[in-house]
């Protein structure tokens, strides 16, 4: 066996190129990475100076909306007001300005901006033709078979659907001789429907809707409930969901209330919980009542 | 310093230099900082005019100087240099005569009212 010479061995690992990956450049090309977004997004971000309404935060948005409902009632131009709320990129604006009328009722906001926040979503909501969604319904068993209402419950009133016809009226505009905005007088609201529900999901709710003279959902009406806890003011509106002119309330068991809108209308009277029957058993229903304003 | 590890040094910088470039692409031009919630005075100046013509709208509804004040100075201090600006650049892209009155007619009124004045 013959032995190796050492010192040809050495020389030759020498001479051989060392074995190293490339993760140095890949190490590289991270930390210049993240120097980059550090730069981009911390030490020189993009500056927005010329930013859309769209952007704005939720209480600029909702000044934004306020002035577009004043701007509209000094100058009723549904086509400007429409394009303006389309800025602010709300979903519907009608129900948009709808709930902020409310909101701002809440917290005591100046009466017109209230009332200017009503009066575009009001005109919004008839421009876009929203009709109630059949014209108030047809007198379907609301009390089925079997269900007994209780002691002293009054008939549900007959509806009035068939005779009912709707009569267009141009829409009021505030008016004077100095230019400025007058109170638009009040309209009187008549019960149009009452009818028992049965609805299991919501027991015991009496659903009220109140609707102008030309069928439109009305927001922002005051209700007055009038029960055993005494009186209690609900408005319409804050369920844009259930529709603009939708409000509820839940009844107590054996206690009977009235409803009316409180700037003027005939009373919906003997609301209490009507007994109802389903597959799970008996429960308690509760009412629909529509109010119309008289043409 | 060998050349090879000179070399290595050299590709390690280029590629640093090569991702600070992606970097920068991609938050400046990629995803860039999205501001959402921000104030009216960061309007671009056409919406500013038509905010201002707005507050005018408004004014002629509600004579409400204290009002037009309130919105107008969301988009700065000055009121009167915001109507005056807007005003300018109305004139500038050829508003209609009636929106011209309108910002002149409330330039005026805001001239007319000192901050203190107002309620």
């Amino acid at each position: 066996m013959t032995p190796r010479p050492r010192g040809r061995t050495v020389a030759r690992r020498r001479a051989r190129p060392p074995r190293r990956g490339h993760g140095y450049v890949f190490t590289g090309l991270l930390v210049g990475f993240g120097l980059g977004l550090l730069i981009a997004w911390v030490l020189a971000p993009v500056r927005y100076t010329d930013t859309a309404p769209d952007r704005l935060r939720a209480d600029f948005k909702d000044a934004y909306r306020a002035l577009i409902a004043l701007a509209y009632w000094g100058n009723p131009d549904l086509v400007r007001a429409q394009s303006r709320l389309a800025l602010l990129g709300d979903p519907n604006p009608a129900q948009a300005l709808a709930v902020q009328a409310q909101q701002a009722q809440a917290q005591g906001v100046h009466a017109y901006e209230v009332e200017a926040l009503r009066r575009l979503a009001a005109d919004l909501s008839r421009a876009a033709g929203a009709r109630l969604p059949t014209p108030p319904p047809t007198p379907t068993p609301t009390v089925p078979p079997g269900v007994t209402p209780p002691a002293g419950t009054p008939p549900p009133t007959p509806t009035l659907a068939a005779v009912y016809t709707p009569t267009p009226s141009p829409t009021p505009r505030p008016t004077s001789a100095a230019g400025q905005p007058t109170a638009t007088p009040a309209p009187f609201f008549r019960v149009f429907q009452q009818d028992t529900v049965c609805d299991p999901a919501r027991p015991g709710v009496v659903q009220v809707e109140v609707y102008d003279a030309d069928a439109q959902p009305l927001p922002g009406i005051p209700l007055v409930v009038r029960g055993p806890q005494g009186e209690v003011v609900i408005y319409t509106g804050l369920q844009p969901e259930r529709g603009l002119g939708y409000a509820d309330f839940v009844m107590d068991d054996n206690a009977t209330y009235r409803v009316q809108v409180q700037s003027g209308s005939e009373t919906a009277d003997g609301l209490r919980m009507v007994r109802c029957r389903g597959d799970a058993g008996a429960y308690p229903g509760g009412w629909r009542v529509i109010f119309m304003a008289v043409p | 310093m060998d050349p090879g590890r000179r070399r290595r040094w050299l590709v390690f910088l280029l590629s640093i230099l090569v991702g600070l470039a992606g970097g920068l692409y991609y938050g400046w031009e990629v995803r860039p900082v999205r501001y959402v919630d921000t104030t009216p005075d960061t309007l671009r100046q056409d919406y500013k005019t038509d905010f201002v013509l707005m507050v005018a709208e408004a004014w002629e509804a509600t004579g409400d100087v204290s009002l037009a004040r309130r919105y107008l100075a969301l988009l700065g201090e000055d009121p009167a240099a915001q109507v005056r600006q807007a005003l300018d650049y109305a004139v500038q892209v050829g508003y209609s005569p009636a929106d011209l009155h309108r910002l002149r007619t409330l330039l005026q009124a805001v001239q007319q009212t000192t901050p203190e004045a107002a309620p």
